[in-house]
């Protein structure tokens, strides 16, 4: 499988506090990859590293060959990846359809083809019959396929989805599994952040878990499953946690 | 003679900074413009002059009657305008002191002309003592000495009392404010109140020396813009350095190249400063 | 193009009322003044409305762009005998060029950081025309009748040519050809919004980080918008000199001019195209009605008026006026649905 991305010995420091200490992997073509983790243990830090919101303190990052290293957010998404964010940050004043345009123009000055452009997002989204609807108005779960959709429409290599699960329910969850897939047999690859275990290990390719900053263990989901190290370090945690409170 | 101009500048300054401190207040704590703060000045040299004039009290006694006078003309401002439109979205804020602002001025010409008032029997004269070889003008020197010790004032009233460990903690966070149980409207109100007594004393301190007419705050409303971003928005003693700094700025500026150049001098150093340190000397 | 027209047919209304009144029911000078300002400072508004209203940069110094482009126009035309026309794209390139000068490095700065930044630009212009000698420092400069500026042209021929060469005595073509330059500026401002710029400036304004995740770079278009922005300021400054017979730095560059922009846009609904002339009405013609009801205006009192007209519109309807039209018009729908169900 064709190399996509790859990250080579990123190290991010925030003054003394390191959030991530010396991770590498890579995301093939046309490939899940999913990046999991405990609280705190630095996936929405590697995820800005490497989408180009700050540069790593050490490292590289290649996409294509290329090294991205800390170039602006805005290169990168031009060069073939976008990302979506934790806290999703829907574009208020501006309707479903016209967020999804504004992701459309990235390839086109014409107006009349990013709104067809953005016809075909919606639909395969579901969102075509709130098309209309007003950014700031939408529920949570529309907010997240808005976000998704938007990304989608810059017409992105690497899809990047930063924790779009959160705060959904479990028809929600779902959906937004049943979409990743879509998205993969359109060809694209994803790298996703998520906290959800049970939601990423059916639809990923493989799995990187990160722990206090260190990547611990990569590899296919059932491995992932039985490492050991991984189930003390995120696993075992929750487990801790539950039979505390019992 | 060097020295002389920065006195000069130094004593300026401090009225400045009295002036920005107040206009901090309500842009740091409830994120508002507030174009009237011009005119709140303006109302309170109106104000001391005419309790010299009718009552014969100078401005400098009368202070703190002038000062509970704007304190209350910023407590009622809140209450009757800004409580409206703070959560409006847009300019609209800035829209709503805007009017405030033409109604406020407009009202001191409408009763009593676009005519100079001048205080011309005041307490303290314009005679000059020497210190140390500098000339420095008697009003001058009170009402920059007056300044300096209201805005110390104005700093220990919000580091150590309630209600102003209260107005800090509304402006770092509104919502956790509310939580701790802080009545914010109640905050917002004396906060109103508090810039308004700012530019109270500082319409007095000024009164006996400037001449009073319904453009003479313009000047100090924009310096105090200036003042106030200069040194970081919401920050008390930003606003008391940044004053400093803008008056021997001012001061020095225009001895050396003209005092007519004086002021771009001062619009200069802002554009400068704010490249090097983008929230201003004190943000952060 | 018929989908267009009815997407815009407010402004077509609007546009109809602007031709009409001026030969109908306004046919005093006092009206035509009051609609040619109207005109002048809702084409700044729109200016304004560009960087402010969209990209989301409040500016609370386009009284410079403003003035510069009364000044270029007004010194190439009494200095060299240059028309108006070649002299306010003159004074449009030259305040798209301080623009992006001083611009080039200041959108780094946060909301209100950057709007005083733009103040002490507009200030220090002022002060600088204000001394500058040879644009007759705080004298100014008082405009002459073509007529006497260029010799040899006989009275006749320049008065059928008033509109051609913007003089003012002749009110009712200068008013038209104002109007027709406010009508382009409201066509490229509505395109503007349209097109993909105008996606991407009011991206910027709703998130940052958003934008620059769909390949938005926020300094470039905000550059841009404040080129543009400056452009149109200067042209209608242009107009403002034209139609004011003298300018000096107090009359064209302080805040208070500045502070009219804003006023009309945000009066009016803030980035909304129909926004800027809405709101210049509003203002002007209740400007004008106070006037005449409190004889004119050296006792203030139609300020006082107007002023609290202001507090109580904000207080009101915090949207504008434009937000009290959406709130009709949501009403006006809702009974139609009603209706038909």
């Amino acid at each position: 499988m064709a190399e996509l991305l790859k990250i080579e010995h990123i190290t991010k420091k925030f003054g003394n506090l390191v959030a991530n200490e010396d991770v590498s992997f890579s995301v093939g073509e046309n490939e899940i990859v999913s990046l999991i983790g405990p609280n705190g243990a630095g996936k929405t830090t590697l995820f800005n590293s490497i989408a180009g919101y700050y540069p790593p303190t050490e490292g590289k990052v290649y996409f294509q060959g290329q090294d991205i290293t800390g170039k602006p957010a805005y290169d990168i998404c031009k060069m073939g990846i976008t990302r979506t964010f934790q806290v999703v940050k829907t574009l208020k004043e501006m309707t479903v359809e016209e967020n999804v345009m504004t992701g459309a123009f990235l390839h086109t000055g014409s107006r009349r083809q990013a709104k067809k452009d953005a016809e075909g997002i919606l639909e395969m989204t579901g969102l075509l019959d709130k098309r209309n609807v007003k950014g700031g108005s939408l529920t949570i779960i529309d907010k997240k396929r808005v976000e998704i959709a938007r990304a989608m429409a810059t017409r992105p290599k690497l899809l990047m989805l930063d924790e779009c699960m959160a705060g959904l329910n479990q028809t929600e969850i779902k959906d937004v599994m049943n979409l990743c897939v879509k998205l993969k047999e359109e060809g694209l690859s994803l790298l996703i952040v998520e906290h959800i275990m049970e939601a990423i290990m059916p639809i990923s390719d493989r799995i990187v878990v990160l722990n206090a900053g260190k990547k611990i263990a990569e590899g296919l989901p059932e491995e992932i499953v039985n490492n050991e190290e991984v189930i003390r370090a995120y696993l075992g945690d929750r487990y801790n946690a539950e039979s505390k409170k019992s | 003679m060097i020295g002389q101009v920065i006195i000069n500048g130094l004593l300026n300054g401090f009225v400045y900074a009295l002036v920005a401190v107040g206009l901090t207040l309500t842009w740091g704590v409830m994120d508002i413009i507030n174009f009237a703060h011009g005119e709140f000045l303006l109302w309170g040299m109106y104000g001391a002059f005419w309790i010299w004039a009718l009552v014969g009290l100078d401005p400098l006694i009368s202070l703190p009657i002038v000062v509970v006078l704007i304190f209350g003309l910023g407590v009622l401002t809140y209450l009757i305008v800004i409580r409206r439109v703070l959560n409006a979205q847009g300019l609209t804020a800035l829209l709503a002191t805007f009017g405030l602002s033409m109604v406020l001025k407009n009202l001191t010409q409408f009763f009593w002309t676009a005519n100079y008032k001048n205080v011309t029997t005041p307490l303290v004269g314009s005679k000059s003592i020497k210190i140390a070889g500098l000339f420095i003008r008697q009003d001058y020197l009170v009402a920059a000495v007056g300044a300096l010790l209201l805005t110390f004032a104005v700093m220990v009233f919000i580091d150590k009392t309630k209600t102003g460990v209260a107005i800090k903690a509304t402006s770092m966070n509104k919502a956790a404010a509310q939580l701790m149980g802080i009545d914010t409207g109640k905050i917002f109100a004396i906060t109103f109140g508090l810039s308004g007594a700012c530019v109270g004393a500082a319409a007095s301190l000024m009164a006996s020396f400037t001449p009073i007419y319904p453009e003479a705050c313009a000047l100090y409303s924009t310096l105090a813009f200036v003042i106030v971003a200069l040194g970081g928005f919401g920050n008390i003693k930003g606003a008391l350095y940044a004053g400093v700094l803008i008056g021997i700025v001012e001061s020095v500026g225009g001895y050396l190249i003209g005092t007519s150049f004086k002021y771009l001098v001062v619009f200069l150093i802002y554009l400068v400063v704010i490249q090097i340190r983008p929230r201003g000397l004190f943000g952060w | 193009m018929v989908e267009i027209l009815k997407k815009y047919r407010p402004a077509l209304v609007l546009l109809l009322l602007f031709i009409l009144i001026p030969i109908t029911i306004g046919r005093t000078t006092d009206v035509h003044n009051v609609i040619i300002y109207i005109l002048i400072y809702a084409m700044v508004g729109e200016a304004w409305n560009l960087i402010s209203g969209f990209t989301g940069q409040t500016s609370f110094g386009h009284a410079a762009y403003f003035g510069i482009g009364a000044y270029t126009s007004t010194v190439l035309l009494e200095y060299y005998h240059i028309t108006p026309w070649i002299g306010m794209l003159v004074g449009g390139v030259i305040a798209a060029a301080l623009a992006f000068v001083v611009y080039f490095n200041m959108f780094k700065l946060k909301g209100h950081y950057f709007a005083i930044a733009t103040l002490c630009v507009a200030e220090i212009m002022k002060t600088i025309f204000s001394k500058w000698t040879w644009v007759g420092a705080g004298d100014g400069i008082a405009l002459t009748p073509i007529t006497g500026l260029i010799p040899g042209v006989g009275k006749s021929a320049v008065a059928k040519l008033a509109w051609l060469s913007l003089d003012v005595r002749n009110r009712l073509p200068f008013l038209y050809t104002t109007l027709a330059m406010f009508v382009l500026v409201f066509i490229i401002c509505a395109a503007l919004e349209n097109s993909r710029i105008g996606f991407y400036w009011k991206a910027i304004r709703e998130s940052h980080e958003v934008a620059e995740s769909i390949g938005i770079n926020p300094r470039n278009y905000k550059l841009l918008a404040m080129c543009i922005s400056a452009f149109i300021a200067a042209i209608g400054g242009t107009f403002f000199a034209q139609f004011f017979k003298y300018i000096d730095a107090i009359t064209v560059f302080p805040m208070s001019v500045s502070m009219i922009f804003v006023l009309v846009t945000v009066l009016g609904g803030l980035g909304n195209v129909y926004g800027p002339i809405i709101g210049a009405v509003i203002y002007y013609s209740l400007d004008l009605i106070m006037r005449r009801l409190t004889g004119g205006s050296g006792s203030g009192l139609d300020q006082i008026v107007f002023g609290a007209l202001i507090v109580l519109v904000t207080c009101t309807e915090p949207r504008g006026i434009m937000g009290i039209v959406e709130r009709i018009q949501e009403k006006l729908h809702g009974k139609k649905k009603g209706g038909e169900a």
